[in-house]
């Protein structure tokens, strides 16, 4: 280590206070008989300690504020890859398609997009019957008096229950309902069923404007970290075993659950979403 | 292979839905963001409100100015959501936050920069931003610190980026680096420079 030289210049004096390395102690001596030297520090010392002072800030509002901003954009986006896709399939009645979509459509057979329906996110075009069906999910208290809405973390023991809307542009009449978690194991909701021999097929379901709940509780002992949740709305009933086989392929494609998006299964409409299992 | 699991229990439920609860306050900045990278606006709210304090302090204290902090906090979590796929869960949330924080505040700052020249050079001038009664003037009542805001100003970008990640966000040397794209080294010489520059205006002003 060099020999300090005394009274060094401020910034020299300003390095050695930002690294309070070894160097530091060597110049402890120098300090205590010099009194520029000493002055400066207890300025350095001042000014640091002012700069960690708390700003007050008024951030009443912010959150609000840019959520607003980012449904207001998704929401355009939305339209214009709706009036987009009624562009390629004819263009000379596009206009028409267009006007009759976005005004005249009655409100049920919109397109579903609330955008505080938990995880829903628009889809692209490929799967286009995305977009008339959804699921929410809901977690049971642990004294069995109701349940609330899950907004994105569950406990491992979690009782879980659904609901889904259907509506009826959708054409599609049966649901499944299940969780995969980053091992690939998948976690049955519905169908329930609690014998590992059976191979139960999907629920015939209804078209709804308003979410219907499916009012069975089921609990799984899930493992902690991610669950990837699948409504899987079809035109004709599936089977446990071949929605397996298909999560199977999946995994292979795109072993990453946070990043699955669907499984291949054609002339169906999704709805998924993550969950963080406590 | 996938491997299916048989539920632990079955059963009905009558009762309604009670108020929503949220567990998201036990979630990680990272699950949190792995969340909103998959759509949920709840999650990303969620790290709107946790981080929104942090954010809005830096940029308040950076651009000298409560209005333009707070716009320019908006704009940092709008562009994060844009950007929200670029996220990669490394437990370095804050450290991206900041950065993002940071190049939002440096392009408020160049926008800004002859409207903060003239407002740093004209100390008490009734009119000027920060002399008239804003939310950071109300604040920052020790005279001390009213005049530490109007150096800092004075200082180039990157000592003040330095001086305010190292002192006020308390952030070591190697984060600094991180966010800013400098070199460690680089990020000392600033932050001395920096120091050097506030002590050389509060000796001056006290010798007056």
């Amino acid at each position: 280590m060099r020999t300090p030289t005394p009274c060094p210049d401020l910034e020299r004096l300003a390095a050695l206070f930002v690294e309070s390395g070894p160097e530091h102690s060597a110049w402890q001596a120098h300090q205590q008989q010099c009194a520029r030297c000493q002055q400066a520090w207890v300025t350095f010392q001042e000014l640091t300690a002012d700069l960690a002072l708390p700003v007050d800030v008024d951030e009443t509002d912010v959150a609000r504020a840019v959520m607003e901003q980012v449904r207001r954009t998704e929401h355009r986006w939305a339209a214009w890859r709706r009036s987009w896709s009624a562009w390629l399939l004819a263009p000379a009645a596009a206009a028409a398609m267009v006007v009759i979509s976005v005004l005249a459509l009655p409100e049920s057979e919109m397109p579903l997009y609330d955008p505080n329906t938990e995880g829903f996110a628009a889809r692209s075009g490929s799967a286009s019957l995305d977009r008339w069906v959804s699921l929410q999910v809901f977690e049971t208290h642990r004294d069995g008096t109701g349940f609330e809405r899950v907004q994105g973390a569950i406990a491992a023991d979690a009782g879980l229950l659904f609901a889904f809307e259907n509506r009826k542009a959708s054409g599609l009449g049966h649901l499944m309902i299940f969780g995969v978690d980053a091992a690939g194991d998948v976690f049955w909701y519905h169908p329930a069923f609690t014998s590992p021999s059976e191979n139960p097929t999907s629920l015939a379901i209804e078209f709804t404007q308003k979410p219907r709940e499916l009012m069975e509780a089921v609990e799984h002992d899930l493992k902690p970290g991610w669950l990837r949740v699948f409504g899987l709305f079809t035109t004709a009933p599936m089977d446990v075993a071949n929605v397996e086989a298909l999560v199977d392929e999946s995994l292979k494609v795109q072993p990453d659950i946070t990043q699955m998006k669907r499984i291949p299964v054609e002339k169906s409409g999704q709805h998924t979403f993550l969950l963080h299992v406590e | 292979m996938a491997r299916h699991a048989t539920p632990q229990h079955l059963r009905l439920v009558e009762s309604q839905p009670s108020e929503a609860t949220s567990r998201d306050e036990t979630l990680s900045d990272d699950a949190l963001m792995v969340l909103a990278q998959d759509g949920s606006h709840t999650a990303f709210e969620a790290l709107i409100l946790r981080h929104e304090a942090m954010v809005m302090g830096y940029a308040t204290r950076f651009l000298g100015d409560a209005a333009l902090g707070r716009d320019a906090t908006q704009d940092v979590f709008l562009t994060l959501w844009a950007k929200r796929r670029r996220f990669r869960a490394q437990g370095k949330f804050k450290s991206f936050l900041l950065t993002y924080t940071h190049n939002a505040c440096r392009v408020t700052a160049r926008r800004q920069r002859s409207h903060v020249a003239k407002v740093a050079a004209f100390e008490d001038e009734p009119g000027t931003p920060s002399a008239v009664g804003t939310p950071l003037d109300t604040m920052l009542k020790n005279a001390r610190s009213v005049r530490l805001q109007k150096w800092l100003r004075r200082l180039p970008d990157a000592q003040r980026q330095a001086l305010i990640l190292r002192y006020f966000n308390d952030l070591s040397i190697s984060q600094i680096a991180d966010i800013t794209g400098r070199r460690p080294g680089t990020v000392k010489s600033d932050l001395s420079r920096g120091l050097a520059r506030l002590c050389a205006w509060a000796s001056t002003e006290e010798s007056q």
